[in-house]
C-alpha cells in the first residue's frame, strides 16, 4: 500500500508544481507596459510615448535628447507615422531631409508585419486554400477546393469530400517538371479573401529547396526560388503588400530573417540581431525611409531602425523589463511545471528548476516535517523525508496530509 | 460470485447508464443537426475554411459530456456503498478486496471506455462523409483528453467515496480537480497532440489509487 501512497504523493506534488505557480500568476500578473517607440526620420532618433504613473499623463519624448513634446509637436516629428493627422492639419512636409515624400509613397510603402513564436509552433490541419491569382475580379473568390501536399499534391472538393483527379494530376505534373522532392516540409500562404491580391504559397521540399506555387487561369505556376547556400528555412510568412515589392519573409535555423522580393525573386537578408523565433516576438513598422524592427523578448524590447535603401541598422534602443517575479519562484519552488507557454499553442509539459536558495527553503520544510511528525508521535519514514528534501513545499503538503 | 457482484453493479447503475446513453445520443443528434444546418446555410466550402483556416472546432459541445458521464457513473456506483454503509459488507464478501474493488472499478471503466469509443466512432463515421482524414485526426487529438477526463473522474470518484476521513477526502478531491484540469488546459484544435499519450498514462496511473482508500478503510482510519 505504501507504493500506492507514494504514487499519490508524486502526482499531488506534480499538480502543486503546476497549480501553485499558476495561482501565483493569476493573482499577481499585470500587463507589462509595452512602450511605444518609433524612429523619427526628421530627428534621426528614436522617440517614445511612455506613461507617467505619478502625474498620470503621457510623456512624449526624444529618447536621445530627452526633450519632451506635446501631442501636436510629437505628430510633426514623426511625419511618416502621423501623416494622416498632419495632412488633415495641413502640416505635412513635402520633403524629409531633402527626400520627397508623397502620400502615395507613404500609403504604398507602409506596412506592418508581426511574427510570434505561436505562428510557427501551432497545430494546423494541413489543407490549404489556393485562390486564382488572375481571376480578373477585384475581390478574391473561394476556389472550390483545398489542396494537401504530402507525398503528392491533391485537390479535395469540400462539397463531396472527393479528390479532384484532373486538377490534382495537372498540378502534380508541374511539381514533377520542377523536380520537387516530396514530401513538402513547409507550406505557407495567406488563405484569406480579405487581401488585395493573391500570391499563392511558398513551399519547401524535403531537400529544403523553396518553390513558389500559384494558380494562374486555373493552371499551375511553380517556380523555384533560389535561396542562399546552406540556408534551411524553418518558417515562412507570406504577405501581399500594397506596393507588391516583396512576397514573403522567411526565417532559417540560424535565426536569420530574409525577404523574398518580387524583383526576380531576389532573397535579401534583413538584419535582426538577437532574434529567436522560438522565443521572441517581432514587429516591423515600415515606412518609405526606415523600418522600425521591434524585437520583444522576456528581457524586454529592442528596437532597431533600418534604412530602407542601405538595409543597415542606423539606430537602436533597448528597454528592459523588470524580471523580479522569476526570482520568487526560483527561491521558493524547486520546480515549476507549465503546460502552456507563450511560445507554442501545443500543450507541452515544461519544467523550470529553482535556484540555489531553494535548498534553504527545502531544509526549512524538512525540519518542519520532522517537527510535526515528532509532535504527532508518528514514526519518520525515510522516503517522505527525502521527497520533502527534494521538492520542498510541493512535497511537504501531500506528505503531511498522507502521513498517517 | 464475480457475476453476482457485476449484477449488483448493474442494478445500481442501470438508470444512470441509460441516462448517459440517451444524453450521448441526444448530444450527437444535436451536434449533427447543427452541423447539417451549417452545411445548408454556409456551404461545405465555407465550413471547411472556418475549421481549417480559422481554427474553429465544430464538436465543442462534447467538451464536458464525458466528464459528466464519468462523475455520474462513479457517484451511482460508490456513493450508495458509502451512504448506506454497504461497502463494509462488500469488502467482506468471500473474494479478495483487491478483486472486489477491481471488479467494481473495472466494471465502470470498461463500460465508460466502451461507450466513449462508440461515441467517438459515431462522430468519426459522420465526419468521414463530410471531412477529410486530416480533420478527423485533429478531431481525435482534440476530444481524446475530454474522454480521458471521464475515465479519470470515474476512478477518482471511487477513491474519494471509499476514503474514510474527510481530511484526506478533501485532499483527494483537490487531486482529482487538478488531474482533470490537465485534460482541459485548452480546447484549441489539435493542441494536445502527442501529450494525449501522456494523459493516457495518467489514466492508468490513478487506477490503483482506490486500493489505498480501501486499505485506509480496512484499518479503520477515522476523522
Amino acid at each position: 500500500m505504501k507504493t500506492i501512497k507514494y504514487f499519490i504523493i508524486v502526482l499531488a506534488t506534480g499538480l502543486l508544481a503546476w497549480m501553485m505557480p499558476m495561482m501565483y500568476h493569476i493573482i499577481t500578473d499585470e500587463a507589462s507596459g509595452n512602450i511605444f517607440t518609433y524612429y523619427s526620420s526628421l530627428e534621426k532618433s528614436f522617440c517614445t510615448i511612455d506613461f507617467d504613473e505619478v502625474n498620470e499623463r503621457l510623456i512624449r519624448k526624444n529618447m536621445k535628447t530627452g526633450k519632451e513634446y506635446n501631442e501636436a509637436e510629437f505628430d510633426s516629428i514623426l511625419p511618416l507615422f502621423y501623416y494622416r493627422q498632419l495632412l488633415s492639419d495641413g502640416r505635412m512636409p513635402d520633403t524629409i531631409h531633402g527626400v520627397a515624400v508623397t502620400t502615395k509613397d507613404i500609403n504604398s510603402k507602409t506596412f506592418y508585419f508581426r511574427v510570434n513564436p505561436t505562428d510557427k509552433n501551432t497545430p494546423h490541419i494541413p489543407l490549404y486554400t489556393l485562390f486564382e491569382s488572375m481571376s480578373g475580379r477585384v475581390n478574391l473568390e473561394m476556389p472550390g477546393d483545398l489542396f494537401r501536399i504530402t507525398n503528392k499534391i491533391e485537390f479535395v472538393d469540400p462539397e463531396n469530400n472527393q479528390v479532384k483527379t484532373g486538377k490534382s494530376a495537372l498540378f502534380m505534373r508541374a511539381f514533377e517538371k520542377r523536380n520537387f522532392h516530396f514530401p513538402a516540409k513547409l507550406v505557407a500562404g495567406n488563405p484569406s479573401t480579405r487581401k488585395p491580391y493573391e500570391e499563392g504559397y511558398f513551399i519547401t521540399d524535403s531537400e529544403d529547396q523553396m518553390f513558389h506555387l500559384k494558380m494562374v487561369n486555373g493552371k499551375p505556376f511553380l517556380r523555384k526560388v533560389t535561396i542562399p547556400e546552406g540556408v534551411k528555412p524553418v518558417h515562412i510568412a507570406v504577405m501581399e503588400p500594397s506596393d507588391r515589392s516583396f512576397y514573403a519573409f522567411f526565417f532559417d535555423e540560424e535565426h536569420k530573417m530574409y525577404q523574398i522580393q518580387t524583383d526576380a525573386y531576389k532573397v535579401v537578408a534583413i538584419p535582426t540581431p538577437e532574434f529567436d523565433l522560438n522565443r521572441d516576438k517581432m514587429m516591423i513598422m515600415a515606412n518609405p525611409l526606415y523600418w522600425n524592427i521591434n524585437v520583444m523578448s522576456k528581457k524586454g524590447k529592442k528596437a532597431f531602425a533600418m534604412d530602407v535603401h542601405t538595409r543597415e541598422i542606423v539606430d537602436q534602443v533597448t528597454i528592459d523589463h523588470d524580471t523580479k517575479e522569476a526570482g520568487f519562484f526560483s527561491d521558493l519552488f524547486p520546480v515549476s511545471l507549465y503546460f502552456e507557454s507563450p511560445y507554442t499553442r501545443f500543450v507541452k509539459p515544461m519544467m523550470y528548476f529553482g535556484g540555489v536558495t531553494v535548498l534553504f527553503f527545502n531544509l526549512f520544510f524538512v525540519l518542519l516535517f520532522v517537527g510535526i511528525m515528532r509532535y504527532r508521535k508518528q514514526p519518520l519514514s525515510f522516503i517522505p523525508l527525502v521527497w520533502v528534501a527534494l521538492t520542498g513545499v510541493l512535497g511537504f503538503i501531500p506528505c503531511l496530509v498522507l502521513s498517517k | 460470485m464475480n457475476r453476482a457482484l457485476l449484477f449488483k453493479e448493474y442494478k445500481k447503475t442501470k438508470w444512470f447508464i441509460l441516462g448517459i446513453i440517451l444524453a450521448g445520443i441526444a448530444l450527437h443528434t444535436y451536434t449533427f443537426l447543427k452541423l447539417g444546418r451549417s452545411f445548408r446555410f454556409a456551404g461545405m466550402e465555407h465550413l471547411w475554411d472556418v475549421i481549417i483556416n480559422r481554427d474553429q472546432f465544430m464538436f465543442r459541445d462534447l467538451k464536458y459530456f464525458p466528464l459528466a458521464a464519468g462523475v455520474c457513473l462513479g457517484v451511482a456506483q460508490f456513493v450508495p456503498e458509502v451512504i448506506q454503509k454497504r461497502i463494509k459488507l462488500t469488502l467482506h464478501l468471500p473474494l479478495s478486496e483487491r478483486k472486489t474493488i477491481m471488479l467494481m472499478v473495472g466494471y465502470g471503466q470498461l463500460l465508460l471506455l466502451g461507450f466513449f469509443l462508440l461515441h467517438i466512432l459515431c462522430a468519426v463515421v459522420f465526419s468521414s462523409f463530410h471531412f477529410p482524414y486530416e480533420f478527423i485526426l485533429s478531431f481525435l487529438q482534440t476530444v481524446a483528453p475530454w474522454y480521458m477526463a471521464g475515465l479519470l473522474a470515474h476512478s477518482m470518484i471511487a477513491m474519494i467515496c471509499i476514503e474514510p476521513t474527510w481530511k484526506v477526502r478533501v485532499f483527494n478531491i483537490l487531486v482529482m480537480i487538478g488531474t482533470i484540469k490537465m485534460c482541459y488546459i485548452t480546447d484549441f484544435p489539435g493542441a494536445y497532440g502527442i501529450v494525449s499519450c501522456l494523459l493516457a498514462i495518467v489514466v492508468l496511473y490513478v487506477l490503483p489509487f482506490t486500493f489505498y482508500s480501501v486499505y485506509r478503510f480496512k484499518i479503520g482510519e477515522q476523522d
